[in-house]
């Protein structure tokens, strides 16, 4: 991208058009998915011979999608709960304090982020038989949490290290109790942190498939594992419908958020990690 | 509700009773980090250990498996594969991703709001969707086939998907916005008067590049390769999906040994191996890491 | 598919699932689950959550979906029912894996009682201890010849791998045999192929010049160096619905696929994509009752019932089934028989696959086959 462009091209103009290409790449088959919602195929594909509506009408209508949509916020949200619960516990704990151990036991806690999905497949796989939580709601819920634990040490440590360190005992010394000087003092400069880790150990979880699979079978069909089945069994063109809808709600979210300021801003994306 | 039962769980196993609720706060900070360090070597680090364990315990104890998969004709092919696919995958989206990071830097406001948004979308809809759109755009039915027909680039259909260049592209696809990201957020950091500045000292704008922007935005640089690398040895799904069966990687091998042909000896132990390489992965970028807990972000 | 029930029976299962589990274990084990269950309750309190727990009276049958699911329900649940009110039969199209049945019988969580499978999985499982053996009290195993039962199950249906083309494309000459199958010169396109060997060997080594009476025990080097042959031109397929669609949108123009779905191809595209019996590679399916299950004995039940030769007719018709019970292949209508993949002139061109074979050396050539596939 340097100098070795013809001098006519600026090499910044050149990486400017590139850039603008890499994000239409990105943003190419989530369009392509529009038109395939609405063709008049039973199989997936672009339409044939006109439109049709069918396939947003079977979303709404088949009690496979409406269950599995259930099932996916009855796992993320005690998934996402348990997530907050053990990753605050951790992040207040670890509050200010320095050397090895503290850093060794941050990474570790990282770990469910960075470990391939597939080793968490094949040890949750092995370690659920052995306790007989093999597709169970409990063993479900208890892994989602544990892959969206690091999302919430992330966002809650960052917001932690904006805090006064002073600010308990400055909260005690003017006669708060020390839960008091916790939930009154402490906890609500961190609660954007905290509602990013949450929001994110739900996303977690709604999105988790690769390990869902393995652990599951017949009792836990959550809903990427609905899509995954319609896709993989049937090319299920109601899978292209779900996504438009994914798309728009995706979209108008964004939107609110442009629009909303700069608050949610400190959202941790992916690039958190950084 | 939770907490007391999850408290109990680290109690179990910890064999010892600890004070949960001391008169002093540092007591209390103790106890949390002893809880939750707990739950997660209950409920993580015992089911990996587990399947470490596993790899030198089936069918029996000792080092063989290691030693016969080091034997084995079909893991060097999907290692070899792995390894090929992922360099290859990870150099281009660090690439592209700088690029994009760049022009991102150098957008107007509007521009850049806009691009930001089609970067963060993909992030947001199921990988398996995304994966079915590229094989309706790419088949040789597809669109982009009959486009480059139709403007004369091409006089038959070729296969743009199902085949190795299907895999890498859905995988780029995936992990550009990770790259992208952190690399931008490094180089929006960086004083846009630097360049300049070394620029009226004298420098050409290849040196103010390579000499001074280069090295400011290396850390993002770094994030991102760390991202990239352990998500593109990791990789199942996808070329699974698009690899037309012929693109056969080490995450799709390992699941083939747990689902069909039930050999625990080689999963396991693909899989101690895989998470070795991820752990030296993480030892060699642990610096960065560190960053996200210890210091503010921006 | 699952009924919801609300916080105490989930609550009631988990506590069941503890004293099941706690009795006769090892101590480790016992406390372990009762923590976990302790936090499985606490969780169940929080949320409503669907427990959709097999009871009783329920019998579970596991198959691979798509056009199955309608066919087995319409005709063997609406059968089973009939014959048997106060059970409820239910279905999961998640697919029965050999991983699965291996995590749900280890875990003593057994959802499933039956599985859509065949007879070298009878063989290969059973002999891991994972499947019941057939219950002869209940199951007539006369009803199939003997080459197509085992210890652990009975022929249920026959299926093929069958040569499958595009009917349009090669007009006059179409593809007869698996020759012409890797025959790329003549008959051009691309192939597909299923990335389980399975059935895959058989084509490559009729495809060399094997006699179809030598083929076992199969020369699986020479096959697999068949396979590398034409491994550039062909999509190697993880299920026959993305084969399906390979076909229908012309990616391919050759492939092996079930008979079953060869079929509902033919239909979908109005006879373009046209497929035929000649040296298929028939395989018998056979229902495995998973070891442990809830509901044995109708597990057994739905074996049976599946054998009524009235039924194996109406699954013919509907889903491309070959009835096995020889009683069955004189109801068959006359214009039914150019699709059964078990009628006597269909079974006398096509080769039967030797499930022995397989179960003994199933997990090294599947793996050798994927080096090929990987390389």
């Amino acid at each position: 991208m340097s100098a070795s462009s013809p001098r006519s091209l600026h090499p910044t103009r050149l990486a400017e058009s590139t850039g603008r290409a890499v994000v239409v790449f990105l943003v190419l088959p989530l369009v392509a998915i529009i038109p395939m919602s609405f063709s008049d195929t039973r199989y997936l594909s672009m339409p044939h011979d006109g439109l049709s509506t069918l396939h947003y009408w079977r979303l709404f209508s088949e009690p496979a999608w409406r269950d599995s949509l259930l099932q996916s916020v009855g796992v993320a949200l005690p998934a996402a709960c348990l997530a907050l619960l053990i990753g605050l516990s951790f992040c207040l704990g670890a509050w200010q304090r320095q050397g090895n151990m503290v850093r060794l036991l941050q990474i570790l806690m990282l770990g469910p982020l960075i470990v391939p999905g597939i080793i968490h497949a094949v040890a949750y796989h092995r370690a659920l038989s052995f306790i007989g939580l093999f597709d169970s709601f409990a063993g479900t819920v208890l892994v989602h949490a544990i892959k969206g634990l690091p999302f919430v040490v992330l966002s809650v440590s960052a917001s932690l290290s904006s805090v006064h360190p002073a600010t308990l005992q400055l909260a005690r010394s003017l006669g708060a109790s020390p839960a008091q000087a916790l939930w009154r003092t402490l906890l609500p400069q961190i609660r954007y942190g905290i509602a990013a880790g949450f929001i994110f150990a739900f996303v977690t979880s709604w999105d988790e498939i690769v390990v869902t699979l393995f652990i599951t079978s017949r009792n836990v069909i959550t809903l990427p594992k609905q899509i995954w089945q319609s896709l993989f069994l049937n090319l299920d063109p109601v899978v292209a419908a779900l996504g438009s809808l994914a798309l728009l709600a995706t979209l108008l979210a964004l939107l609110a958020t442009s629009l909303s300021g700069s608050r949610l801003r400190s959202l941790p994306s992916p690039n958190t990690i950084a | 509700m939770i907490l007391p039962s999850a408290i109990a769980l680290g109690r179990e196993f910890a064999g010892a009773r600890f004070q949960i609720a001391p008169v002093r706060g540092l007591s209390v900070q103790d106890g949390l980090v002893i809880g939750s360090v707990l739950v997660l070597i209950a409920c993580y680090l015992l089911p990996l250990g587990a399947v470490v364990a596993l790899s030198f315990l089936v069918p029996v104890p000792g080092i063989g498996n290691y030693w016969s998969i080091f034997q084995n004709a079909t893991v060097h092919a999907v290692v070899g594969k792995t390894l090929w696919i992922s360099s290859l995958t990870v150099g281009l989206t660090l690439l592209l991703g700088y690029i994009t990071a760049y022009a991102l830097v150098q957008a107007g406001p509007v521009a850049r709001k806009l691009m930001l948004a089609g970067v963060l979308l993909p992030l947001w809809i199921s990988v398996l969707v995304r994966n079915y759109a590229w094989i309706a755009l790419l088949s040789p039915g597809g669109i982009v086939n009959s486009i480059l027909i139709r403007w004369g680039w091409l006089d038959q259909p070729v296969s743009l998907v199902r085949n190795s260049f299907g895999v890498v592209l859905g995988m780029v696809h995936y992990m550009l916005p990770y790259a992208i990201l952190p690399i931008y957020a490094q180089m929006a950091r960086i004083d846009s008067t630097l360049p300049h500045l070394a620029r009226s000292l004298g420098a050409s704008p290849r040196q103010a590049f390579i000499r001074v922007f280069l090295p400011l935005s290396r850390p993002g640089l770094a994030a991102a390769a760390f991202l990239t690398s352990i998500m593109s040895l990791g990789f199942y799904l996808t070329p699974a999906m698009l690899g037309g069966g012929k693109t056969v990687m080490v995450a799709e091998f390992i699941s083939i040994q747990v689902t069909e042909t039930l050999r625990w000896d080689i999963a396991t132990t693909l899989s101690t191996l895989l998470l070795l390489v991820t752990g030296a992965l993480v030892w060699r970028f642990s610096h960065l890491l560190e960053l996200a807990t210890a210091k503010p972000k921006t | 598919m699952s009924d919801f029930t609300y916080d105490t029976g989930y609550m009631q299962h988990l506590e069941q699932s503890v004293r099941r589990e706690t009795q006769g274990k090892t101590v480790h084990r016992r406390r372990f689950l009762q923590v976990l269950s302790a936090l499985g309750v606490s969780i169940g309190s929080l949320s409503f959550l669907p427990s959709a727990r097999a009871q009783q009276s329920e019998l579970v049958v596991a198959n691979w979906g798509g056009d199955a699911l309608p066919a087995q329900r319409d005709i063997l649940a609406a059968e089973f029912v009939k014959r048997y009110p106060q059970i409820h039969v239910a279905f999961d199209t998640t697919g029965p894996t050999p991983g699965k049945i291996k995590a749900l019988v280890e875990s003593d969580n057994v959802s499933w009682d039956v599985a859509d499978r065949n007879l070298l999985s009878a063989l290969e499982l059973g002999r891991q201890g994972l499947l019941e053996k057939v219950d002869e009290s209940i199951v007539d195993i006369n009803a199939v010849p003997s080459q197509f039962r085992t210890e652990w199950g009975v022929g249920s249906y026959f299926f093929s791998f069958v040569i499958t083309y595009d009917a349009v494309r090669f007009g006059s000459t179409p593809p007869r045999t698996w020759k012409d199958f890797w025959d790329l010169q003549t008959f051009k396109g691309k192939r597909a192929l299923r990335n389980n060997v399975e059935g895959v060997l058989e084509s490559a080594l009729l495809a060399d010049g094997v006699a179809p009476d030598k083929l076992y025990p199969l020369n699986v080097n020479r096959g697999l160096d068949k396979v590398r042959q034409i491994k550039a031109e062909t999509i190697f397929y993880s299920n026959t619905s993305e084969a399906q669609q390979l076909l229908r949108s012309g990616e391919v123009s050759i492939g092996s696929l079930w008979s079953t779905r060869a079929q509902g191809v033919k239909e979908d595209t109005k006879g373009r994509i046209d497929y035929h019996f000649n040296e298929g590679i028939l395989l018998i399916a056979a229902w495995n009752v998973l070891k442990g299950a809830k509901n044995v004995k109708d597990a057994w039940r739905w074996v049976a019932l599946s054998q009524d030769p009235y039924l194996q007719v109406a699954l013919l018709k509907k889903l491309g089934w070959g009835p096995i019970n020889p009683a069955a292949n004189k109801l068959v209508p006359a214009e039914l028989q150019a699709q059964n993949p078990g009628s006597p002139e269909n079974i006398a061109r096509q080769i039967v696959v030797d499930a022995e074979w397989y179960a003994r050396n199933y997990f090294e050539v599947q793996n050798r086959y994927l080096d090929v596939l990987a390389a």
